[in-house]
């Protein structure tokens, strides 16, 4: 990985996060605000925020692998596919279990 | 009931606040302090606090890593092959928690507080650097040490150490914890990572970690979203405020004091646990 990539790819993924943190903060404060004033639809609100957080990781990892794809760098490519379907497999047993 | 729950989630949003600070200042992690006080204090089963702690662990992860000097410091190759054997060991948690009691995950969470004192107190804090010159190697790297004022160069050594201690930890988050607290010295002390990329690399792994652990809770309707969302927010503001303590705290006797508290919670977990 050249330091370019790297440069690259570390700003990519600090979007990736601080976007990530500020949507789902943002979400978070809103549902509790309207729970305390009981407005219906926090509970959406709260879920969604959770939701949205669970997915940060979620969406770094996409990234690298997209990125990864990208310059051909199969070590970094396989980890984050595994990563990935571990994730999935887990999503999978949970419903099903 | 409805003024209960709110009172609930203010408390949650103040201990998220503590243990976010110490999480931060003590290198550890705020489930540690957060388990406790929502399994001991509120009631919740076991279950459910390690779901709203590792909800928050993803929240302190990003935000830790989301700032570029930081971000600078994580070893993105070593952090990424690690997180398959960290969330491969995080699925194997899962199995596991969903197949014991809330007396068995007690005893487990008791140790791990008694393993996690340990830890803290004999933290070694190995250089492990090497002149710029040196070659890396596949999973080593190099980054400015400001003790030197210049580029330093480590590599990695005992990879299966590395391997094995990310899947240990992955099994162990399952509890609500980071598992930071057993990579973070595995990789300084045996693999030669020296400790502030070590702390940067874990740190951005975890939160994949955790999602492995928070997915199970949360479809299994474990995670009471009022509890997480105010844990996830006052956690934020803690770990922000224990940035900036810091600075200007001593952290050696503080933790001393946390070692010994920990110790207490562990003994607590264990008395509870057996009666």
């Amino acid at each position: 990985m050249t330091d370019s990539d790297l440069d690259r790819l570390e700003h990519r993924i600090s979007r990736v996060l601080k976007t990530g943190v500020a949507l789902s903060c943002a979400t978070l404060s809103v549902g509790l605000v309207l729970w305390l004033f009981d407005v219906p639809g926090h509970e959406w609100l709260l879920r969604a925020g959770l939701v949205i957080l669970i997915g940060i990781p979620v969406s770094r990892i996409v990234a690298s692998f997209l990125d990864s794809v990208r310059r051909g760098d199969r070590l970094l490519a396989w980890s984050t596919a595994i990563v990935l379907t571990t994730m999935a497999i887990t999503l999978l047993y949970t419903i099903t279990a | 009931m409805i003024a209960r729950m709110i009172a609930a989630a203010l408390w949650t949003l103040v201990a998220g606040t503590v243990a976010g600070a110490f999480g931060v200042l003590l290198g550890i992690g705020g489930g540690v302090f957060l388990v406790p006080f929502l399994n001991l204090v509120l009631d919740l089963p076991m279950h459910g606090a390690a779901g709203v702690s590792l909800v928050t662990v993803i929240a302190t992860s990003s935000v830790a890593s989301a700032s570029l000097p930081r971000l600078q410091l994580v070893n993105l190759r070593l952090g990424m092959l690690l997180e398959v054997f960290t969330t491969t060991g995080g699925l194997l948690g899962v199995f596991l928690v969903n197949q014991v009691d809330d007396r068995s995950l007690r005893l487990a969470f008791g140790t791990v507080m008694a393993l996690t004192a340990v830890v803290m107190l004999a933290r070694l804090r190995r250089r492990n650097v090497l002149h710029r010159d040196t070659d890396p190697g596949t999973l080593g790297g190099r980054f400015y040490d400001p003790e030197t004022g210049d580029h330093v160069t480590y590599r990695l050594v005992r990879m299966p150490v590395a391997f094995l201690a990310s899947f240990v930890a992955g099994v162990v988050s399952m509890l609500g914890i980071g598992g930071g607290v057993l990579k973070v010295p595995a990789l300084n002390a045996w693999c030669g990572v020296p400790m502030r990329v070590a702390a940067a690399t874990s740190s951005l792994m975890i939160g994949a970690t955790a999602v492995v652990g928070a997915v199970n809770y949360f479809v299994r309707g474990q995670v009471d979203a009022h509890l997480a969302a105010a844990a996830v927010i006052g956690v934020l503001v803690g770990a922000r405020a224990g940035r900036a303590l810091g600075e200007r705290t001593n952290v050696r006797g503080l933790k001393v004091l946390m070692a010994g508290v920990l110790l207490f919670v562990s003994a607590l977990y264990f008395y509870r646990a057996m009666r």
